[in-house]
């Protein structure tokens, strides 16, 4: 009985709410027009044509915005306050200012959204010094600051040799170390803080259109604290042993690199390969015993499938390292897999080794210009010895999301990354290979 | 319970389609009317000045792509209210918007080449530079001719020599024929040493900073300017509009300060029949910043008129490059678009997807007719005036578009001194296919019978209509007509109905008396419906037509189509 009542009742409700939304359809399409160009006429049996109107002005009332307080009124005002300070304008006046430049997203895996400012000498003109200073700081207390110099002295446009000096500050308050190996236990989720200062000298060559040289020292004096996120346990705390935790260290570092480059467009490649191998001695300054050889490499592959419009690209990364002698590694320089570059199904920083490999696939299409969509799938591992490469330590992840590009790069993208321990959204700003 | 919810169901259509049949009742205008058709809309009463209003490109791209379609979105029934300002002949009067020209009169070879030209350019003899042009794409600046007049001079891109000037000045005189306001747009060439500079000249930099004028500013805008092997440099000189300029025109929504400005935008047939002729002339940068408000002072009275400037972006031009494939046939920021190659995964790519190169003249850019179809087109941003755009409107413009005869568009063409005959040509050939393709479209959605004409016989009167489907089409195959005539109070009466073999209808004395008498008020009496039809169509024009038994006097008092 009640609920014949309840379903009687629901049925005249719906009645009344939508013969009063007929009404006010009804009413709301005839309210602008109440009478016909016709029915005018026939009112005025004399029409003047200097001053006849086609509508009635007297049923056609001036829309007084202020007292419309429906929300389209509502949101009409608001945009109509946003348009009259002329805000969007007043951002692209900033955005090419050639001395300023506004930052945004992150800095690095884990870092979160950020603002920041980059200070140069006139970018809009080709100079063969180039300064640039940079801070950054995202609502996760990450920090960057760096100040640097490069110099070209063939031409600021050929950039056929060039001379980088950088130096540098970081704060990385909430990283994350889930302890070391393929099978480490995502319950032990620890955090630490990174204080990091140094700086790194490259030089450039370019000796080919696509293959460019080079040699660099890089220094770097870092210290770790307890990780400032107090939901998860401090690392210091979780794993007090790990090399590097207690003192920090201080690691003096030459390297070479070679790369080569056969992409189409760098920022948006849709055909073409592309690969870079870094490899550096790693050896700590002071009382410390730590050193190891580094070693990198980036592959990467991108083919069109009948239009550049759909292309399918690959990524290869390895991470290297070989302590020398009875030396260690600073556990935060070890190599790792999880994050927005990797397996981007699981959180950053989720898997530590000493050696890393990972690899991409990506199908990406172009849903309009401007704006593309991609699906992927990732796999990768960390491992200590080549042994320890198994398909029970591969892990895999996979996904899908959109891009928002330009002509030259991808500016932003949102992720769904899904991996045996859940889903990720990664909204990020730049491309990911 | 089960019975229920089927109940449910059912009240929930009824309900649905009440509020349809009210909807359409309620939109359904007054269609006839024994007093002359009102052909100027008099909206040019005297008014204060008004506030100026502008917008910017980000703001007009930002709101119309990502605000509107949705704070607005179509709601139900929408699609079916008819424009406002439409008269019982379904014509659009005479307004501060719009002029009836070509549609209306055929306009002679040398009016299309006029166009609204006072000068034929800025006069000969030096130019001085008062200010550089900052807003907009392409390079630019302000001139004063020895005369006093103003105008601004804007550039071909480098490698398209022709291309956005040739365009601008063509589109003008379409734009001007078809009824709009424009401004004096005319091609212009001259050489370095006749600009002086003005000492009080000033430039507004990237970074919005107001400064001073220099040689070096206008060498440098030069630069970026193409020319001439001789050196000369062709510009499209833009005479400086009379009165003062009060901000844009929005495409929806009224503007608050004008008195005049009563009909709601997006319900101005004139504005929404404007994407019909932006599809012909692929004006792909329509939007609220390529529009002019200009307070005027004519016969006394100052209110507002309203401009197109800016026709840079038409026909194959896209001002600093040629078209992009994509111009034409999707948003710059395409929803729908998106959806469709997002459900397919990328496999759904159509022609325009392709890159293609199709410039086939570097002075025309890339603007073809063999994939064009016209309703699909599509503004560079979607415009609430254009969404609403119905197959009333639609047809109405298309009316004016296929008024055009081959010899006015070769010779609105010519304006675009085009230096290569063949390009100028295929501009032509393209013109007229698009013109062709739009009758087509759009005459077929509706009834396309037209221009009725009552001719007085000695048995009585005759109405003479022209099919232009079949006039358009240059088909003279036999086709065949149906009509009905019935009490325009009582359209269930017939007072006469049967079949025609050619667009003529002859009404007998003895019918006209019976019209005469017809009616049971004084708006209705005297007053007959006609339908007409061609056989086999279901689409079919009603026109009313006023008997006075008097006078024995026939007149045309309602149209629609």
């Amino acid at each position: 009985m009640f609920t014949r009542l309840k379903t009687t009742q629901m049925i005249s409700c719906q009645m009344m709410i939508w013969l009063m939304l007929s009404a006010a359809i009804a009413g709301q399409a005839q309210a602008p027009q109440p009478t016909t160009p016709a029915q005018q006429q026939a009112e005025s049996p004399k029409p003047d044509s200097q001053n006849q109107r086609i509508v009635d002005p007297a049923k056609m009332p001036k829309p007084d915005p202020k007292q419309d307080k429906s929300l389209s009124a509502k949101i009409d005002r608001v945009l109509t306050r946003f348009e009259d300070t002329k805000m969007l304008e007043q951002i692209k006046i900033f955005m090419n200012n050639p001395y300023v430049h506004a930052r945004f997203g992150g800095i690095g895996d884990g870092s979160g959204f950020g603002l920041g400012v980059e200070f140069t000498n006139n970018a809009s003109k080709p100079s063969n010094v180039r300064l640039s200073s940079i801070l950054h700081a995202t609502f996760r207390q990450y920090v960057l600051a760096t100040a640097g110099i490069s110099v070209d002295p063939t031409g600021g446009k050929r950039e056929r040799f060039q001379l980088d000096f950088t130096g540098r500050y970081q704060l990385r308050p909430r990283d994350n170390f889930y302890g070391l190996g393929p099978d480490s236990f995502r319950s032990n989720r620890s955090n630490y803080d990174l204080q990091e200062r140094g700086f790194n000298f490259a030089a450039g060559w370019k000796v080919t259109k696509s293959v460019r040289l080079g040699a660099g020292l890089d220094f770097s004096a870092a210290r770790v604290f307890d990780g400032q996120d107090p939901r998860f346990a401090k690392t210091p705390k979780l794993f007090p042993t790990l090399p590097g935790l207690t003192r920090g260290a201080s690691l003096l570092s030459p390297q070479l690199f070679i790369e080569f480059d056969k992409r189409n467009n760098p920022g948006n490649a849709t055909k073409g390969v592309y690969a870079n191998f870094v490899a550096s001695s790693n050896d700590s300054v002071g009382k410390d015993d730590f050193g190891f050889v580094n070693m990198r490499m980036d592959v990467r592959g991108y083919v069109p499938l009948g239009t550049p419009r759909r292309v399918f690209a690959a990524r290869l990364i390895g991470n290297f390292n070989n302590p020398k002698g009875g030396s260690e590694i600073p556990f935060y320089r070890l190599a790792h897999i999880g994050d927005t570059q990797t397996m981007r199904g699981y959180r950053q920083f989720r898997f530590y080794g000493r050696n890393a490999l990972a690899a991409n696939f990506e199908y990406r299409f172009e849903l309009i210009p401007g704006i593309g969509a991609l699906a992927f799938t990732d796999v990768g591992q960390v491992f200590d010895r080549r042994t320890q490469i198994t398909a029970q330590n591969l892990h895999a992840t996979w996904g899908g999301g959109i891009e928002f590009k330009s002509k030259k790069s991808t500016l932003f993208r949102i992720l769904v990354g899904r991996s045996g321990e859940g889903t990720r959204i990664i909204i990020g700003f730049g491309p990911t290979f | 319970m089960r019975t229920y919810r089927w109940l449910e169901a059912a009240v929930f259509a009824l309900c649905l389609a009440s509020s349809c049949a009210l909807t359409t009742v309620a939109q359904r205008p007054h269609l006839y009317s024994k007093q002359e058709p009102i052909r100027l809309d008099f909206d040019m009463q005297n008014i204060s000045k008004p506030a100026t209003y502008e917008t910017g490109y980000l703001w007009d791209f930002s709101n119309n792509t990502f605000i509107q379609p949705f704070t607005k979105a179509p709601r139900f029934g929408r699609k079916s209210v008819e424009a406002y300002n439409v008269n019982v002949l379904d014509e659009v009067p005479n307004s501060s918007w719009f002029t009836n020209r070509n549609g209306l009169r055929q306009m002679s070879v040398a009016e299309i080449k006029r166009g609204p030209n006072e000068t034929d350019g800025p006069a000969p003899g030096p130019l001085t530079v008062v200010k550089g042009k900052t807003n907009g794409i392409t390079p630019g600046f302000q001139v004063k001719d020895s005369r006093g007049d103003i105008y601004l001079l804007k550039f071909d891109p480098i490698g398209y020599l022709e291309m956005s000037s040739g365009a601008e000045a063509i589109s003008t005189r379409l734009f001007y024929a078809i009824g709009y306001n424009v401004p004096q747009n005319t091609i212009y060439r001259f050489r370095r040493d006749q600009l002086k500079l003005d000492p009080k000249a000033t430039f507004t930099d990237s970074m919005g900073q107001k400064r001073q004028l220099t040689e070096a500013d206008i060498d440098a805008i030069l630069k970026l300017a193409a020319s001439y092997p001789n050196g000369e440099y062709r510009a499209l000189a833009s005479k400086f509009l009379k009165g003062k300029p009060v901000g844009n025109f929005k495409f929806a929504g009224v503007r608050e300060d004008d008195p005049n400005d009563i009909i709601p935008h997006e319900h101005r047939r004139d504005l929404r029949g404007l994407r019909v002729f932006a599809a012909w002339l692929n004006h792909n940068d329509i939007r609220n910043g390529n529009n002019l408000d200009m307070f005027v002072k004519e016969d006394g009275r100052e209110f507002i008129r309203h401009y197109l400037i800016d026709f840079g972006s038409t026909l194959g031009s896209d001002t600093a490059f040629p078209n992009s494939n994509e111009v034409g046939y999707a948003h710059q920021v395409d929803f729908g678009e998106a959806r469709k190659s997002l459900l397919t995964f990328g496999l759904y790519q159509p022609h325009w997807r392709s890159t293609e190169n199709r410039v086939q003249f570097t002075s025309v850019g890339n603007f073809a007719s063999d994939k064009f179809k016209p309703h699909q087109w599509k503004s560079n941003f979607p415009m609430e005036a254009f969404q609403n755009l119905t197959d009333r409107d639609a047809y109405w413009a298309a009316k004016i578009v296929a008024s055009f005869t081959d010899e006015q568009i070769r010779a609105a063409v010519a304006t675009g001194e085009l230096s290569d005959p063949k390009a100028a040509e295929y501009l032509t050939q393209q013109l007229i296919k698009r013109r062709d393709a739009i009758a087509q479209e759009y005459f077929n959605r509706n009834a396309a019978l037209d221009d009725l004409q009552l001719q007085q016989t000695s048995n009585g009167w005759v109405i003479n209509f022209t099919d232009l489907k079949i006039q358009f089409a240059r088909n003279n195959d036999e086709t065949t007509y149906e009509y009905q005539l019935s009490p325009a109070g009582n359209p269930n009466q017939i007072l006469a109905k049967g079949k025609l073999d050619s667009p003529r209808l002859e009404l007998s004395s003895e019918l006209l008396r019976q019209i005469a008498t017809s009616g049971s008020t004084e708006a209705d009496r005297g007053v007959a419906q006609l339908k007409l039809k061609r056989t086999g169509d279901k689409k079919e024009m009603v026109a009313w037509v006023f008997y006075e038994d008097l006078r024995k006097h026939l007149r045309l008092v309602g149209q629609l189509n």
